[in-house]
């Protein structure tokens, strides 16, 4: 079993050091969204009567930066499986072949977690004094941010399943990411939509997305107005479990595993 | 030759569904590897040799029957059975995104060997290999050939005991053939117990210690090269196994 685990180690160090080298360009893209954010909500917006607004947007960003990865790791995963099969290798190593879907989805989380890390770092420093902190539970912050991104990197097995090939890609952007984020409160809290409509904002409890990023606000704006966070560290924690547990499932039973 | 039986395959089937029907690539595979040998498994296209082999190296399951050592069902710790066993598959499935170097590395590391080891491996697989020159460099650039001398470089890196190389000469050139074939034979003198797949009969009568020919998911015989050809009354191995093949092909023969 302990050998088990340090082959396991060396996978995930093994995706690691490829992943390393590309952090630069994922950390310029990281800058040039965030700025991006700032500049339209902090400066744009308020013309049009929306002011206020910037905090609000930068950290749903930060929040939902690593959903849009899941479509890269898709990719990645059908490219693989299309072309060199390099999973097929992995999948002979002395491990137990689950886990070697658990170390795709934590090289996931982990990869995702390192570029959306940098999101409230730059935006403290674009915005200074304007996005105040006070209210930040770091603590609370760690936890929800993580849980976040394991139910990416376990949410990309799930939809990998669902991807026949390449050619069918888009499908996943828009039947899977874009429903799911658009709705999920990126640009609206959920007590603004109960407001709106309670009973559309209790089916949108559905969406793993809401919890997430209710969890994420109320870490660092405080809790009022927001779903109380050790609820949504619970249902973002089971979703996790669930799209981890059935995703992995699907997979071995879509490439014939022992 | 040392006769102690290293694996026991018994009764093994294999059933695809394919979306449009059922494929049975195996029909009840029963037959013993032994220590040392070099075991060839026989067929032509469509056979059930990958899949077999794909069985023994544990990538896929067999839908029935099961494969055994010391008596002992492999998956009941089949991650001790990986240990001991390096998979050389058809298809270069190489981690394009790191150096030949980084990906023998990692093999190392993969199978929890000690760094000095793993140090020691690399140097003497890449010299071995003729991998050297190409050691700084991404997979993607090497040739046919090349890939696949990595691969088999890569499947001994840990000194497996037992050795599954399915089709690994398949589209290379006469002297990169041959080469493999010196690696092959170096395998028996280190007593490490070879699998290999092939459908190239020269191959497996220079290098085979005994034959398996599959088909149509069949075993057709288990034999060593000589005795078939003795039996059969045949020059050379592709003689027997084309006969054979005819033979199966008329109704009631087979």
């Amino acid at each position: 079993m302990m050998l088990a685990f340090q082959t396991f180690g060396a996978l995930m160090w093994r995706d690691m050091a490829v992943f390393i080298p590309m952090w630069k360009d994922r950390f310029i893209n990281a800058i040039i969204w965030c700025v991006l954010t700032l500049l339209i909500f902090e400066y744009i917006m308020p013309q049009a009567g929306l002011a206020n607004y910037a905090v609000f947007m930068c950290i749903g960003t930060a929040a939902t930066v690593g959903f849009f990865e899941v479509t890269e790791n898709v990719s990645r995963f059908i490219a693989d499986l299309e072309g060199e099969r390099s999973l097929s290798y992995y999948l002979t190593l002395p491990l137990p072949q689950w886990a070697v879907f658990v170390r795709i989805a934590l090289s996931n989380a982990l990869q995702a977690l390192t570029v959306a890390g940098c999101f409230l770092p730059i935006s403290k420093l674009l915005l200074q004094s304007r996005f105040p902190l006070d209210a930040m539970s770091y603590g609370k912050f760690f936890i929800i941010f993580t849980l976040a991104h394991l139910f990416y990197g376990f949410l990309s097995l799930l939809i990998a399943v669902q991807v026949e090939s390449l050619y069918t890609m888009s499908n996943v952007w828009m039947r899977f990411i874009y429903p799911l984020w658009w709705l999920g409160g990126y640009q609206f809290s959920w007590s603004v939509l109960y407001k709106v409509n309670p009973y559309i904002a209790y089916v949108n409890l559905l969406n793993p997305l809401v919890w997430i990023l209710e969890g994420v606000r109320a870490s660092i704006l405080g809790q009022e107005g927001y779903l109380p966070f050790w609820m949504c560290v619970a249902v973002v924690t089971l979703y996790t479990a669930i799209v981890g547990l059935i995703g992995i499932r699907l997979l071995m039973r879509r490439l014939d595993c022992v | 030759m040392n006769k102690k039986q290293l694996l026991n395959i018994c009764g093994v089937t294999k059933k695809f569904n394919d979306g449009i029907r059922e494929i049975h690539a195996l029909k009840g595979v029963s037959l013993e590897i032994y220590e040392g040998e070099i075991f060839g498994l026989l067929g032509v296209n469509g056979a059930g040799k990958t899949t077999l082999s794909s069985i023994i190296a544990t990538l896929n399951p067999p839908t029935t029957g099961d494969i055994t050592r010391n008596g002992v069902s492999i998956y009941e710790d089949v991650v001790a059975y990986r240990r001991m066993i390096g998979f050389c598959p058809q298809k270069p499935n190489i981690d394009m995104m790191l150096t030949i170097e980084e990906n023998l590395w990692f093999t190392g590391r993969y199978f929890c060997m000690s760094q000095e080891l793993i140090k020691e491996r690399v140097a003497y697989l890449l010299k071995r290999f003729g991998l050297d020159k190409y050691s700084g460099s991404k997979a993607s650039i090497l040739s046919g050939g090349y890939k696949q001398r990595f691969l088999l470089a890569r499947t001994l890196m840990h000194n497996p005991q037992l050795v599954i190389l399915d089709e690994p000469t398949v589209g290379l050139d006469p002297h990169v053939r041959r080469d493999i074939w010196e690696v092959i034979k170096s395998l028996r003198n280190d007593n490490v117990t070879v699998l290999l797949t092939t459908h190239y009969l020269d191959e497996a009568e220079q290098l085979a210690d005994r034959v398996c020919v599959l088909d149509k998911g069949v075993i057709r015989l288990v034999d060593t090269p000589e005795n078939l050809k003795n039996v059969h009354g045949q020059k050379n191995l592709e003689d027997v196994f084309v006969k054979l093949v005819t033979d199966c092909d008329q109704p009631g023969m087979c």
